[in-house]
């Protein structure tokens, strides 16, 4: 199990950060504007749900961080989030990989909304933030394409992170 | 760095928790952060490159299907356009004049100034939720906290944050942002919040029996001394009375651009320059 190179995985979860911090900015279609997942969060879940003794909170934090910096966020407003969200997916790890695909759809996207729930109350306590209908709706953009985040991973990790179980 | 002997224990949760908490509660109550912010801003760059790929690439595409007789067509258009502004301009000089004494005349302060200054915006989306956007304009370029943005046609927003050649633009329709207006036809003074719906603005706690009807033109008021009088700012798109409700309900759409950004202006005006310079 232990024979993942630490550099390799260094690389990968970069790069996967990467790719969805790139996605989480980039110009959609209008009618998909308000839908857009949140990528780095689905990201996060899915690493530490595949990779629970490799990957700790640590990475929620960093990618909670940058994405805070790229948002121009106060500093620490979605890495709280993020803490949470990775402490409760690595806490459940087990009991969510035995779900089929699409109850861990719908619970995911629970998840996420608990957390973003708490993201939107500090955001009211600390900037200039209103709660709309329009905030919820990356939570659908989740549920949608958390299948295909969980497609693309799991073949990225099956071709560059392959351990002796596979 | 990443790695953990078993998953993650509620200790470690606690700490990672505490220390996010903490860098937030440092960042919303002091400064210190701002400097290695904004040397860490530099690692975005490779992200905001490739972020504005597509929309680059969709307009070099664009750029090639346009064929002459669209550019000649274009730039007759322009030649016209461009010759019934400067006509309209020749009397501006006498007007502003005119104006100015009329002013003086009635004891009235006289209007502040306006420099102008263009940028392209770079196509980021920052929030689906929160309508912000980033513009390669920043303090080297004398953008300050608080400037009004518009485009050829009205107000677009303002100058929420500013970096050293970048700055965020919140947008009207920004469920956080209101503006100061007054309806064009009978000059009675409104406040406009946005919607969180990039192609609507509300205006909340109107009486029933305010003039106000569909088509009606909102502009700045001037009101607050962020925005300069007289830019249009949206046309009234719904005026719905129920009965049951003691308020009028009306949402106005934007009429600059909101949506889709290509060329921006700053409008800095003297007086409000020197406000915000005391207030820091």
């Amino acid at each position: 199990m232990n024979t993942i190179h630490p550099l390799r995985l260094f690389i990968v979860l970069f790069l996967s950060s990467f790719v969805a911090c790139v996605l989480s900015i980039v110009e959609l279609p209008d009618w998909l504007f308000y839908f857009r997942p949140d990528w780095l969060a689905l990201v996060v879940i899915y690493w530490i749900l595949a990779l629970p003794k490799h990957v700790s909170l640590i990475y929620g934090l960093l990618n909670g961080l940058f994405l805070d910096l790229m948002l121009v966020k106060p500093l620490g407003l979605n890495a709280l989030g993020f803490v949470l969200i990775a402490y409760f997916t690595s806490h459940w790890f087990s009991q969510i990989r035995a779900l089929s695909l699409w109850q861990q759809c719908l619970l995911l996207a629970l998840l996420v909304s608990i957390c973003k729930l708490l993201i939107g109350f500090v955001a009211l306590m600390t900037t200039e933030f209103v709660f709309t209908y329009y905030y919820w709706y990356s939570v659908i953009g989740n549920l949608l394409f958390w299948p295909i985040i969980f497609g693309v991973l799991r073949h990225v990790r099956h071709t560059f992170l392959a351990t002796e179980r596979n | 760095m990443f790695a953990d002997k078993e998953a993650a224990s509620g200790k470690s949760f606690l700490i990672c928790f505490c220390i996010a908490g903490l860098i937030l509660a440092v960042d919303v109550k002091t400064n210190i952060l701002n400097s290695p912010r904004a040397f860490l801003s530099y690692a975005l760059y490779p992200v905001s490159f490739f972020a504005s790929v597509p929309s680059r690439f969709f307009g070099k595409v664009d750029d090639l299907l346009l064929n002459e007789p669209d550019i000649e067509n274009a730039y007759e258009l322009l030649r016209v356009e461009y010759a019934k502004l400067k006509a309209d301009a020749l009397r501006r000089g006498a007007i502003e004049l005119e104006n100015q004494r009329l002013r003086s005349l009635l004891g009235t302060t006289e209007r502040s100034k306006i420099k102008m200054q263009i940028a392209k915006s770079i196509k980021i989306d920052l929030d689906p939720y929160q309508h912000r956007v980033l513009v390669n304009k920043g303090v080297v370029d004398a953008i300050y906290k608080g400037q009004a943005i518009i485009d050829d046609k009205g107000v677009v927003g303002q100058v929420t944050d500013v970096f050293r050649s970048a700055s965020v633009v919140t947008l009207l329709t920004d469920p956080a942002h209101s503006i100061p207006v007054k309806i064009r036809r009978n000059g009675r003074h409104l406040l406009a919040e946005g919607s969180g719906d990039l192609g609507s603005l509300r205006i909340p706690f109107l009486n029933k029996n305010i003039d106000i009807r569909q088509g009606d033109i909102l502009e700045t008021s001037g009101l607050g001394g962020r925005f300069p009088a007289g830019y249009p700012v949206a046309t009234v798109s719904e005026v719905i009375t129920s009965s049951d409700e003691s308020f009028l309900e009306v949402s106005a759409a934007p009429i600059a651009g909101v949506a889709s950004l290509d060329y921006i202006l700053f409008v800095a005006s003297e007086t409000t320059q020197s406000l915000s310079d005391n207030k820091e």
